[in-house]
């Protein structure tokens, strides 16, 4: 039980600038991701927490405590490493049962309870059978599971989970998730899950932070994240497809977004003050997501845009469009029912209320 | 394999087949044969077992084992102690280790004939750079080579001084190469430090340390330059080895049959001795190698 604080961290390795002023809260109890493309800086992140690599500046606190002086045995927090890390001369049982032999938690486990946790934890990840290999003899994904399985085993202060399912099989990973997100609602234990998969971190999270390039780039809930992503980068990290952002020019009560085929849609009155007010000069960029454009007949009564379909991804229920306006390239979420063929004439019907405005120097949200 | 290939490796072979295989089927045959340069009612006549049976009740030569397992045994196992801890000690200075290690490497690429030099003229009680404070300080009263009880301790040493370094420097390299991910874990894990030694380093290095005893322990069984420079296998037999032994029967006294025998012998014992280790030392290793 416990929160963690991080408060500016700074971290270069090398030529390298990992971290340049990381700082979050993540409450107690609380399942926070970190959610952010490779080289983002989230496993350095983790590291920082559990102690294994000094931050250059900040500070850590667990418990309101700063814990920069505690090295990683005393932290008491369970890592999931996303390289696994297994100790290759043990078998999947020893390995599993390493944190509990520790000499600060030896003496809490006695050899029964010992071996009905491990036995516990691998038959929930559903390596029950591996127990006698050792990690060579496992594939990468059983590899993860016991690497995780290292972690759970433990009733930490805070789990550290660096990626733990990547590596798992698409049907693995999603049953995966199920069991992790009940792991932790059971056990209210803070829990820091890194991770590069959006979807991943909008269905688990109580929390997301969205992390890039050392930086954060926004803190918030999933929906926020989702729905009120702060700046381009989130908006287009954060969703699949994943989000159009145009750039466009303000004309009387309308965006025009210029192209050699260039077309105007009108912004809902409610929008209008404030792009008055907050917008410098004309241009600014705008969101929209794939579901929120509405494929009709390139003569339908109103259209905002029309254009020849490029390209047809089917995903099952849903096909992802992409239509070429003029030079502007646009994605399109339909049915799959619906989906026109390629090289067709199409035209879009842009649902405005969805509208989302960005800064064209800043790339920050005008809101 | 590709009917190409063979002429590729036919030098080799060639070689191989001329020192190595022919000189062992006429020693072998020589073995069952009554042959001597000083003898002579030997006339190369064939004995069959005879010289074999010799061997089983020849003194010199129970002597001469029992000297081998005494010098190797302790030398081993000191060298590989040794040579962990100055691994262990040198690992730190890893980024110098294009310098660390061709020093380290230096008495290793000494001659063992003028390693045995070095160790007779060191220990020599009247001038040694040992030996004066040997004797001085009374820790050896006699002169150490000249000494039953000090002459083998003495090759130990200077055995030791030669291959310790070899042994330090293929465990620092395997030190050196070992994944750090592991170390990180069991920092996480609450692992003290002799944990940490005794569960991840040991058996990481575990491979590193298979080569290192076993190279040793065959270059071990042939010692014969340092030995013949200080002691040349005495006083008396005290530290005539295997090799020493083999070295009088057939150059000293040029019995070339029995000498035969007794080289066929030791032959099969180092076999057994070295498959023997190699089981042990990898043992406990899982399927799918080290």
């Amino acid at each position: 039980m416990a929160n963690i604080v991080l408060r500016n961290i700074w971290k270069r390795y090398g030529e390298v600038q990992a971290l340049q002023g990381v700082s979050f809260e993540c409450k107690d109890g609380e399942f926070f991701c970190l959610l952010g493309p490779s080289g983002a800086g989230k496993t350095t992140t983790i590291k920082v927490i559990a102690g294994i690599e000094p931050p250059d500046k900040g500070d850590v606190l667990l418990d309101d405590e700063p814990i920069s002086g505690l090295l990683p045995w005393d932290r008491d927090v369970a890592v999931a490493f996303e390289s696994y890390a297994l100790y290759p001369q043990l078998t999947v049982f020893e390995n599993l049962a390493f944190p509990l032999k520790a000499p600060i938690r030896a003496s809490r486990y006695p050899k029964d309870e010992l071996e009905k946790r491990v036995k516990e934890v691998a038959n929930l990840l559903g390596i029950g059978d591996l127990l006698d290999r050792y990690p060579r003899e496992l594939s990468g994904g059983q590899r993860q599971r016991v690497a995780l399985g290292r972690a759970l085993v433990r009733k930490p202060k805070a789990y550290l989970l660096d990626e733990p399912i990547a590596h798992l099989d698409a049907k693995l990973r999603h049953r995966m998730r199920g069991e992790l997100r009940k792991i932790q609602t059971e056990l209210g234990i803070t829990t820091i899950y890194a991770t590069p998969d959006q979807l991943e971190a909008l269905s688990l999270a109580d929390t997301i932070a969205v992390i890039n390039n050392g930086r954060i780039e926004q803190i918030g809930t999933p929906e926020e994240v989702y729905n009120c992503p702060a700046n381009v980068f989130v908006a287009r990290f954060v969703g699949d497809p994943p989000m159009n952002v145009l750039d466009s020019v303000l004309e009387a009560e309308a965006l025009v977004v210029p192209s050699n085929g260039s077309f105007r849609i009108p912004i809902p009155p409610m929008d209008w003050p404030l792009l008055t007010e907050r917008v410098e000069g004309r241009e600014l960029k705008v969101g929209i997501r794939a579901k929120d454009i509405q494929l009709v007949p390139e003569s339908a009564e109103i259209v905002h845009a029309r254009g020849r379909v490029k390209d047809v991804e089917a995903l099952g229920q849903t096909t992802v469009i992409t239509v070429m306006v003029g030079s502007v390239e646009i994605k399109v979420k339909v049915p799959t029912a619906q989906a026109p063929d390629r090289d067709s004439r199409v035209g879009l019907v842009l649902d405005s209320s969805k509208f989302r405005y960005f800064d064209v120097k800043t790339d920050h949200r005008i809101e | 394999m590709n009917k190409g290939g063979y002429k590729w490796i036919a030098p080799a072979m060639v070689l191989l087949i001329a020192v190595g295989l022919i000189p062992f089927i006429i020693a072998l045959g020589y073995s069952f044969r009554a042959v001597s340069h000083t003898d002579s009612t030997a006339k190369g006549q064939f004995i069959l077992w005879d010289n074999y049976r010799r061997l089983m009740h020849d003194p010199d030569f129970f002597n001469s084992l029992k000297v081998s397992a005494k010098y190797m045994i302790p030398a081993l196992f000191l060298q590989t102690g040794l040579g962990l801890a100055v691994a262990l000690i040198l690992a730190p200075a890893a980024r110098r280790r294009r310098l660390v290690i061709p020093i380290l490497l230096l008495p290793t690429l000494t001659p063992p004939v003028v390693t045995g030099l070095i160790g007779l003229l060191s220990l020599n009680p009247d001038f040694g750079i040992i030996g004066i404070y040997l004797h001085r300080w009374g820790l050896v009263k006699e002169a150490m080579l000249g000494s039953a009880k000090w002459a083998l301790p003495a090759i130990i040493l200077v055995d030791t001084w030669q291959w310790m370094p070899f042994i330090a420097s293929i465990l620092l390299s395997g030190l050196l190469s070992l994944p750090k991910e592991p170390y990180e874990a069991a920092q996480v894990d609450g692992a003290n430090a002799w944990q940490i030694f005794r569960r991840v380093t040991l058996p990481l290095l575990r491979p590193y340390f298979t080569v290192a005893i076993l190279i040793r322990a065959i270059d071990a069984f042939a010692i014969t330059d340092i030995i013949e420079v200080m002691t040349r296998g005495g006083p008396g037999t005290v530290t005539e080895a295997i090799s020493m032994y083999a070295y009088r029967l057939n150059f000293r006294y040029w019995h070339l049959g029995y000498g035969a025998a007794n080289v066929m012998v030791i032959y099969m014992m180092i076999e057994v001795v070295i498959d023997l280790l190699n089981k042990v030392l990898t043992r406990r290793a899982a399927p799918g190698g080290a």
